[in-house]
């Protein structure tokens, strides 16, 4: 094979891993049903990627006393949970193994176990649905986090019709401070 | 990334240090081998210009090498300081054009001859532009996945690059990146990471592929790091003692790769990947026998719900793994004397060894069912231990190999030395305990630097022997 043909599967094959990545993110983002979620975020600093804010959502730990199927999964089982909006926020209402008919009103989105249940009517699980790293411009996190801790942030979220979700926008006060758009 | 610069720094240091030690030899044992007949007078000045030809493009490739890491630190450190001004689209852009760019620039540097030496670097740069853009993807979309397989990405990506360029510093690149992915996957999610292996061999097919011999001693120090990662892994999945069984197959693993390397010692176009094998692997199981011979290890004194508690015997799980691995190790070694003796190369190494086998596998056997006090076990494995360095050295200088002979002096004088200090430590008065040992270490290296100077030297003048009849 010649060096121009080879350079070529190179940069072919290299640009459609980068392009599958945002593909992937976009179709979610541009396709996706918006919900809006309850948060808490900590805030940490990624050593190679400057400031982000680690949320975590109402979502991300339900209990088994709700949920009882939860205690068959173990430690990164996909796990399929149905949201319906209640007030301004959407609250998770069934969870299910494999993906289920969506209902008109209610979305399901994706998530993996982080951490099972450790036995117990009252124990809690962890779930990870992928949107929990918000990126933000250097030096403004600890703005984020006060904002955070006087209780006002919730997350718009979209997700797809395979229940893969991302970040569409922050909100402070149920208004739009950071918005994900392509330009 | 910062380690990863460093540490390919390094890598580029020794390369370059090899090839200048190299060069410096050679100068001086030419005129020998002129004045011997070996070689013409104009065939050994063309061969000290190719080298000093390569030795110059070496030092060009190094520093031009240097200056893309350090460029491609630029560009993140850039990007990361003014990526809120820009749109996503716009960032997308850059991002992609940019490594783009580094490999139209990289082959456009290869089908120059004026500029092939610079190709190698700037194809670095697409690599490293590659794991930025993955990097950087991650940040815009607020990606938060598995984040090992970002970095599993990239060394593909790298040694895609290294297959279709043969492009040696796109291997390194891939094989460090390697490294670092199963160090993530084993101290940030404990579990064992056999997965490595798949990509591991894609290395080494690639290593086989384009003969790149130098590289293989890089791939065989991931690849005893990552058996280092997983034995942490595995130990975190056990309880405290079933570590001394660990280290039992652990030890009895390095010496399967042992004998792997003595069976690819007899096919000729492998023998140096043999030679290779051989020595790390000799390193790993020495390694952990030394750790089996500390008699504190052996008790595996553990705390176990607020008092301390004795390593209980093995459980059948223990026995059938380490039968398992000891009847693979027997076989190799039987189809290795039964290969040997079909070509009359029978030496009396391969019955010592044999024996030496048996007895290890009789000790281990005594520690794991607890047939005796710990103590009279470790006693038994010191000795074993010592009666194996010695038959490592005779090994090393029946068959020639000198690194073998090396490494077993070293581990000798170790293992001599920290039994003194267990031994002494409690015996003596600390000032005469420190005077000794200063006297100790003083005769013991001595001593045993004259001793291998005297192996390798008869080695060497064996290897000699052996060209000049041939001759």
């Amino acid at each position: 094979m010649n060096q121009s043909k080879a350079m070529l599967i190179i940069v072919v094959v290299l640009t459609l891993t980068l392009v599958g990545m945002v593909a992937k993110k976009q179709y979610t983002l541009n396709t996706g049903a918006l919900v809006v979620l309850k948060t808490t975020p900590v805030d940490p600093r990624s050593l190679f990627r400057g400031d982000y804010v680690r949320l975590n959502y109402d979502i991300s730990r339900l209990h088994v006393s709700q949920f009882p199927l939860l205690q068959e999964l173990e430690e990164h089982d996909p796990v399929f949970v149905t949201l319906k909006k209640q007030g301004m926020f959407w609250q998770p209402i069934a969870v299910f193994k494999s993906m289920p008919e969506a209902e008109n009103d209610m979305v399901m989105i994706k998530g993996h176990i982080s951490s099972p249940s450790r036995g117990g009517k009252s124990s809690q699980v962890s779930i990870k649905y992928g949107i929990e790293n918000y990126f933000v411009p250097e030096g403004e996190g600890r703005d984020l986090e006060r904002l955070r801790n006087q209780g006002n942030i919730s997350m718009q979220i979209s997700v797809d019709a395979f229940g893969n979700s991302g970040i569409k926008a922050v909100l402070l006060n149920g208004e739009s401070i950071y918005v994900e758009t392509l330009f | 990334m910062a380690a990863l610069v460093m540490l390919f720094i390094v890598f580029v240091v020794a390369l370059l240090g090899r090839q200048h030690f190299f060069a410096t030899r050679l100068k001086k044992e030419m005129p020998i081998w002129v004045e011997q007949g070996w070689v013409e007078q104009a065939g050994a000045d063309n061969i000290l210009m190719s080298v000093a030809g390569s030795q110059k493009h070496g030092v060009s490739t190094a520093f031009s090498i240097l200056g893309v890491l350090l460029f491609g630190a630029g560009v993140i450190s850039f990007l990361a300081s003014n990526w809120d001004e820009i749109s996503k689209f716009i960032k997308l852009v850059i991002l992609f054009s940019s490594m783009w760019a580094a490999f139209a620039g990289a082959l456009w540097c290869r089908l120059r001859d004026a500029y092939v030496w610079l190709s190698e670097a700037i194809l670095l740069l697409g690599v490293i532009l590659f794991g930025v853009n993955i990097m950087l993807i991650a940040q815009i979309y607020h990606i938060d996945s598995h984040y090992p397989d970002g970095v599993l990405v990239w060394a593909l990506g790298g040694l895609l690059v290294a297959w279709l360029m043969k492009s040696k510093p796109a291997f390194v690149a891939s094989t460090l990146l390697m490294m670092l992915w199963t160090g993530m996957e084993s101290f940030g999610f404990r579990d064992f990471h056999w997965q490595f292996m798949l990509v591991w061999a894609l290395h080494l097919l690639l290593l086989v592929r384009y003969n790149w011999y130098a590289l293989s001693h890089l791939l065989a120090v991931v690849f005893l790091l990552w058996t280092a990662f997983s034995f942490f892994s595995i130990s975190q999945m056990t309880s405290t003692f079933d570590m001394v069984y660990l280290l039992q197959s652990y030890f009895i693993f390095y010496l399967i790769l042992f004998l792997f390397g003595m069976h690819l010692l007899l096919h000729a176009s492998m023998e140096m990947y043999g030679e290779i094998i051989q020595k790390y692997a000799a390193m790993a199981a020495l390694a952990c026998f030394y750790i089996l011979t500390f008699p504190d290890f052996l008790q595996g004194k553990h705390w176990v719900a607020g008092s301390y508690a004795l390593r209980a015997p093995a459980d059948n799980l223990w026995l059938w793994i380490t039968a398992e691995l000891f009847l693979i190790l027997i076989c190799l070694a039987l189809w290795h004397r039964k290969r040997t003796l079909q070509q009359h190369r029978r030496q009396a190494y391969h019955i010592w060894g044999l024996i030496l086998l048996g007895i290890t596998l009789l000790i281990m056997l005594m520690n794991m069912m607890s047939f005796a006090d710990s103590a009279v076990i470790a006693v038994m494995f010191n000795v074993v231990y010592f009666v194996m360095l010695i038959w490592l050295i005779f090994f090393g200088m029946h068959t020639g190999n000198s690194p073998l002979v090396n490494i077993s002096f070293l581990f000798f004088g170790v293992t001599l030395l920290s039994r003194y200090f267990d031994t002494f430590w409690e015996l003596l008065d600390r000032s005469l305990f420190f005077m000794a040992g200063g006297v100790l270490l003083i005769v013991l290296g001595i001593i045993l630097e004259k001793k291998r100077r005297k192996v390798v030297a008869g080695i060497a003048n064996e290897g000699k022997a052996a060209e000049q009849r041939l001759s």
